[in-house]
């Protein structure tokens, strides 16, 4: 039997929304405090990322927002999507989010002086629309901070083709360019080094996930894999640098 | 002061997907491969972690799920709400799922036999809605054993505590005007012990009350009945009140309890003094960094700075020590 507290509404009426919201806080905030991921100097930055989100597994923000944060980013995520798992799954289901929705969000954020952002990150778009709001969004950051630095994604048709690595993962696209975010952020003038520490994350993180997998008797060939984001935390932290940049002359 | 478990009729879908998406892998799942988090044995588990997510800040799922992750633990968040920020702000925006949506992402994780979990958290919603229960065998079945609610004590210290909902018993809606509630005003850590007992009588076995003020410090009361016929074990940690608002702390919370308790199932009192250091360094990180840039911590509530105390979620140097009762 389930133990559960459940929650009962003494004024419902029938057609009334049948939301209330109180305020978090007891004091409601006349003033905002200040952005302190900008108000303190930092090597990191605050990051608007537009990604799906997936209740399971590690693509688009699940494969992109945590190891920002462990890279010490704020990142805020705005889910374009919200599907129970990835669309390589048999099925999904879920909800989309519109243009107008998304840019609800940003009316939002921008009504509270919160639309400051050093880097913006997006990823799988699934409409024009939703496309074109993401262009004014793109334009809207800009005239608040004209140095925004946008990466956008690989193309999302991912398959990663890695010596001794022979099996296929999704995340790893969405994963790898936050990853380049954090790093080419620290190392701004060295791309060589931030894409090592990239690499090296990675592909620690691939041979974990493979060897995860293989150690409960699951031959990895035999379909996708969701990668051990969350286990290889420490890589992406302090990744051993295994893959070095070549220079050409 | 409310938590709640948002769970509604199936109804069958008639919205059609106006989208098209192409599968993230060119290889489509034919198998879905194992779930690693519950394959391979851990100290750690797999949470299905239902609360609001805002854009910018830190409650709700913001709060809860980056901790949990540092400790080691494959959260799945459903996101309840999408706002712009959390609603002590002057204006926010956004979109709020209803229970259908909820539901069908249940489905969807149901169809692919994703639904296996051993936490469930809930956070405090701030609607008070009516729900209407169903009893679906898969989804009750795909849930753990153990729930883990966010509930949250005001100032007042009033205490809601709803008796449990018989699953077992399958009616297609239960109402919750067949609950039973009880509201307790807690003063006195005695108050305090006692609620602890109605709500072992209730259900769960651990019981955690996170602050109860009492003059110029907070108490956290632990409760842990080992067994259904003895009498629990209670401890409390005192804490100085820090003169300052924060928002996300109760979400926190919780998420740090449930962390350290399932890596210390038989010793509440270690897993409070981990998340109730983890919590006061964050807490006197924040009133430091904002006064660092001049900013007066009383003249408004503050946003955690969760991701600058990632050590001391993970490493939490152990200030605050349990005192048993006896």
């Amino acid at each position: 039997m389930l133990c559960s507290l459940l929650v009962t509404c003494p004024k419902s009426t029938g057609t009334r929304n049948l939301y209330t919201f109180r305020p978090r806080s007891s004091k409601k905030l006349a003033m905002a405090p200040p952005i302190l991921s900008l108000a303190l100097p930092s090597e990191t930055g605050r990051v608007l990322s537009i990604q799906s989100h997936t209740v399971q597994g590690y693509v688009g923000n699940k494969a992109a927002v945590f190891p920002l944060q462990l890279l010490g980013y704020d990142v805020d995520p705005i889910n374009s999507v919200q599907f129970s798992n990835h669309t390589g799954y048999p099925t999904f289901k879920g909800q989309v989010l519109n243009g107008q929705q998304l840019w609800d969000l940003i009316e939002g954020l921008e009504a509270n002086d919160l639309l400051y952002y050093t880097h913006l990150l997006t990823g799988y778009i699934g409409s024009v629309s939703f496309l074109d709001t993401i262009l004014k969004v793109i334009d809207k950051l800009r005239s608040v901070n004209p140095k925004l630095v946008y990466e956008d994604q690989p193309p999302q048709q991912f398959k990663i083709v890695i010596p001794k690595i022979p099996a296929y993962f999704t995340g790893t696209g969405d994963l790898t360019t936050a990853l380049l975010l954090g790093w080419s952020n620290k190392y701004p003038d060295d791309l060589d080094r931030a894409s090592e520490l990239a690499v090296s994350s990675l592909q620690a993180l691939l041979h974990r996930t493979v060897n995860d997998y293989k150690s409960v008797g699951f031959d990895p060939q035999s379909s996708s894999l969701e990668i051990r984001l969350i286990q290889s935390k420490d890589d992406i932290c302090n990744p051993q640098v295994n893959y070095k940049a070549e220079k050409y002359h | 002061m409310l938590c709640s478990l948002l769970v509604t009729c199936p109804k069958s879908t008639g919205t059609r997907n106006l989208y098209t998406f192409r599968p993230r892998s060119s290889k489509k799942l034919a198998m879905a491969p194992p779930i690693l988090s519950l394959a391979l044995p851990s100290e750690t588990g797999r949470v299905l972690s239902i609360q609001s997510h805002t854009v910018q800040g830190y409650v709700g799922n913001k709060a809860a799920v980056f901790p949990l992750q540092l400790l080691g633990y494959d959260v799945d968040p459903i996101n309840s709400v999408q706002f712009s920020n959390h609603t002590g702000y002057p204006t926010f925006k956004g979109q709020v799922l209803n229970g259908q949506q909820l539901w069908d992402l249940i489905e969807g994780l149901e169809a692919n036999d994703l639904l296996y979990y051993t936490h469930l958290l809930t956070d405090l919603l701030e609607r008070e809605v009516t729900v209407s229960v169903s009893c679906n065998q898969s989804f009750e079945e795909g849930l753990g054993r153990e729930l883990t609610s966010g509930v949250e004590f005001p100032d007042s210290g009033v205490l809601g505590v709803w008796r449990n909902v018989d699953f077992s018993k399958r009616e297609d809606e239960l109402s919750l005007a067949k609950g039973i509630m009880y509201i307790y005003r807690i003063t006195s850590e005695r108050d305090g012990l006692e609620a602890c007992n109605i709500l072992h009588a209730a259900g769960p076995s651990k019981v955690v009350i996170t602050s109860v003020h009492i003059e110029d410090n907070l108490l956290l009361i632990g409760s842990h009945q080992k067994a259904k016929d003895q009498p629990p074990q209670q401890f409390k940690i005192v804490i100085p009140k820090i003169p300052a608002y924060f928002t996300g702390t109760g979400d926190l919370t919780t998420a740090l309890l449930l962390g350290w308790s399932n890596k210390y199932p038989d010793d509440l009192d270690r897993a409070s003094e981990l998340a109730v250091s983890s919590l006061q360094a964050l807490l006197h990180r924040t009133v430091n960094d904002y006064k660092s840039v001049g900013f007066d911590p009383q003249s408004s509530s503050l946003e955690i700075r969760l991701i600058q105390s990632k050590d001391d979620i993970c490493n939490p140097q152990v200030n605050y020590k349990a005192e048993k009762y006896h």
